[in-house]
């Protein structure tokens, strides 16, 4: 069994044995602790990636989408009006999708103005930019459901290998690591070519190999596990994102 | 709302196409891989069971209701077999248990299902049979005999096989694979790693993974999932016809020859869609190419059974038995080498594009010819003053004077051997030799050529003997010079 930022899973058989997650935290307490807004706000700076840019594909500048984006969470957060959710099942990220909407709706029919996220915006504006820049998605062909969804999966991988990576920085195994997770795709590099870099015998190659995807595995689990109310929503999750990808 | 001014257009923010799904990978990749890639790793099982690491004893279960599981014999994409002991009746058997952890559970529960139905209709002394098929927590699993050989790519790793012994081999395989035609029931899966050998080295044809009865057809497979091994694929399956007949399996059966003929498939891409790619977009190399002791009868029986159209492959199995045993026994074949003219227009079709483009090419060089001939005769203006007096030559035909009649070529050979050194003299003209065709049956030259040609024989021996031919004409029964 795995401990990590409170969350408790543990792979049986192929099942997350699923205990506590940011947002079910969030859910339980109804946004009402300091623990459960402390929550959503980590969720919402993960994954604002995915709200900005259903935003951008409506139409909006790049300066209003951020202002709208950030008047979001902080309405979001001031607020902690999860009834939604459960018209959502429970999923983060469906809850999110459908709060946006009904956020711009409003915003757009009575101009309201956009509350600013009280001087601390939850995402620096230097990093909206330098992913407004990198915005290189087939974004033409796409309804902005579809770049929110596909951005939320990607955000997830993003999560799961930045973690990933950390944890071998951590042990000293980085330069092992930058090899080794290139066979999460494909066969490249040989195990016999990282052996032979490493000076490690090539069964000691795929033995961490086979660690490492293990330890991807279970890390795209918890991710997922996160952002669902139920374990049983981990796997649907993972289908839904394959199928995302897929079209 | 939903306006664009979002700049960027679809391909052009193609970083790259995955090497393993085909997908196509934007700049926004997490750290440059492909997402679904990353996603379907991250559906593999969580446990120690790891398909990377092989087989593992002690992760692997004993104890299988009736059986007891005592060695992982082999993995693929439908479960695992298992060496095991049935105890109710003391005998050693192959035990196909689904793998675990398949995200698309209820689907692969299905098409295993009708797997082992399928096999289990089929009796035949070549198809490996099956005992019983049985559920156990939600998984299938069935029993089958245990054939002790080992699978025919393995088999022919450790011991090269004759090319008489390939023939014979597929020739069996063809007729078990009739034998499940006339039963309604496709394979779909042919590939020397579903032939299995027995201690006689006869081959079974095991795995139905992705037969299903005929009746059925598209109450499961027919779906955009690509089913199959890519290099012994048929085309139709790779891009997902939902058509797939008889034909397909006949692929099957050539791409296995192919491999024993040639020691590799047909197909062979770095990656599964690069070799989708090569299947679907290029033709096969002759065998014979590859291996000079395949001989001209049997590389057509081969590639037949690997055209890109279903109705040009051989139409029923029990045909390309009846071609591979006609070769066996050294008789004429019934298939046909693909003409040039066959080939072209397939590759016309398949290539549209660039036929267009070298057309174009063409025609363009041809334009470009014109122009610059009339601009030589617009800067060269004839006038009867400048004609320079031409020197023209005419060699007529030679005779075959011979009693072999087969020898008739030889003497049409020097006259167009002679014709062509002729005509590289830029300062003589060469009488065509249609021109001087008519001459072939005057009588008068049949006499003169015989004495000349008994004269002037040691001279046209050899075609080397051609190049001491002086400018003027010493050669062909009356030469003719003119002005």
């Amino acid at each position: 069994m795995a401990l990590w930022n409170g969350v408790s899973v543990s792979a049986q058989n192929g099942a997350v044995a699923f205990t506590t997650t940011q947002w079910s935290v969030v859910l339980d307490a109804q946004g009402e602790s300091p623990s459960a807004e402390e929550a959503l706000e980590k969720l919402c700076r993960a994954y604002w990636w995915p709200l900005y840019g259903f935003v951008r594909r409506q139409g909006y500048s790049p300066e209003e989408a951020q202002d709208l984006t950030q008047g979001f969470f902080a309405m979001l957060l001031e607020r902690r009006d999860l009834d939604a959710v459960r018209r959502e099942k429970g999923r983060l990220r469906s809850y999110l999708l459908a709060s946006l909407k009904n956020f711009l709706a409003k915003a757009r029919r009575r101009a309201m103005t956009i509350k600013r996220g009280e001087g601390r915006p939850l995402v620096p504006l230097e990093e909206l930019l330098v992913r407004e820049r990198a915005d290189l998605e087939p974004a033409d062909t796409l309804s902005a459901d579809r770049i929110y969804e596909r951005r939320w999966a990607l955000t997830v991988l993003e999560q799961v290998l930045e973690r990933l990576g950390e944890e071998y920085q951590v042990a000293g195994n980085g330069a092992l690591f930058e090899q080794l997770k290139q066979m999460l795709t494909n066969d490249r590099p040989s195990q016999a070519k990282i052996a032979q870099e490493f000076g490690m015998k090539e069964n000691a190659v795929k033995q961490a190999f086979h660690r490492l995807r293990q330890r991807y595995r279970l890390l795209l689990r918890e991710e997922i596990a996160q952002t669902v109310a139920v374990p049983s929503d981990v796997e649907d999750e993972l289908r839904h994102f394959i199928s995302v990808l897929q079209t | 709302m939903e306006v664009s001014d979002y700049p960027k257009s679809a391909d052009a923010n193609v970083n790259r196409i995955c090497g393993k799904c085909g997908s196509r990978i934007f700049a926004d990749a997490p750290q440059g891989f492909c997402g679904l890639c990353l996603f379907k790793t991250g559906l593999g099982p969580l446990g120690e069971d790891d398909e990377s690491l092989g087989s593992s004893p002690v992760a692997m279960p004993t104890d299988f209701d009736d059986y007891e599981l005592l060695k992982e014999i082999g993995r693929g994409g439908q479960g695992v077999v298992y060496r095991a002991r049935q105890k109710s009746l003391n005998r050693t058997v192959a035990l196909k248990v689904i793998g675990g952890g398949h995200w698309d559970r209820e689907a692969h529960l299905r098409r295993f299902r009708l797997e082992a139905e399928a096999a289990a209709s089929l009796n035949h002394p070549f198809i490996v049979p099956i005992h019983e098929i049985r559920e156990r927590d939600g998984c299938c699993y069935f029993s089958m005999n245990l054939i002790e050989g080992g699978q025919l790519d393995e088999a022919v790793k450790r011991q090269v096989i004759s090319i008489r012994r390939a023939v014979e081999l597929i020739a069996k395989l063809a007729r078990t694979v009739h034998y499940a035609h006339e039963n309604g029931i496709l394979h779909r899966d042919i590939k020397p790693g579903n032939v299995l050998l027995d201690k006689e080295g006869e081959p079974h044809l095991t795995d139905f993974g992705l037969a299903r009865l005929v009746e059925t057809e598209g109450s499961v497979t027919r779906t955009t999932e690509m089913l199959g091994t890519p290099s012994y694929m048929a085309p139709e399956q790779a891009n997902g016809n939902a058509e797939v007949t008889a034909a397909a399996d006949i692929y099957g059966l050539g791409a296995v020859l192919y491999q024993l003929l040639t020691g590799a498939p047909p197909f062979v891409g770095r990656s599964t869609y690069e070799t989708v790619r090569l299947l679907l977009e290029t033709d096969p190399r002759q065998p014979r190419l590859l291996n000079p002791k395949v001989d001209r009868d049997l590389s057509t029986i081969c590639l037949k059974c690997l055209e890109k159209d279903p109705q040009r492959r051989y139409l029923s199995a029990l045909a390309l038995v009846e071609d591979l045993e006609r070769w066996l026994r050294h008789e004429p074949i019934q298939a046909r080498r693909t003409g040039f003219v066959t080939r072209g227009s397939k590759w016309l079709r398949r290539k549209p594009a660039i036929a267009v483009s070298v057309a174009s090419l063409v025609a363009l060089i041809a334009v470009l010819a014109i122009v610059i001939w009339n601009g030589e005769l617009f800067r060269q203006p004839p006038s009867n003053a400048a004609v320079v007096s031409e020197r023209s030559i005419a060699v007529l035909p030679f005779l075959n004077l011979s009693d072999d009649k087969a020898n008739a070529y030889f003497a049409d050979g020097i006259q167009d051997e002679i014709l062509s050194r002729l005509s590289k003299i830029a300062e003589l003209k060469v009488i065509s030799r249609t021109s001087t065709e008519k001459y072939k049956s005057n009588s008068e030259w049949r006499i003169f050529s015989k004495a000349k040609s008994r004269r002037q024989a040691t001279r046209f021996e050899s075609p080397s003997s051609l190049s001491m031919l002086p400018p003027t004409p010493t050669c062909g029964p009356r030469p003719m010079i003119g002005k």
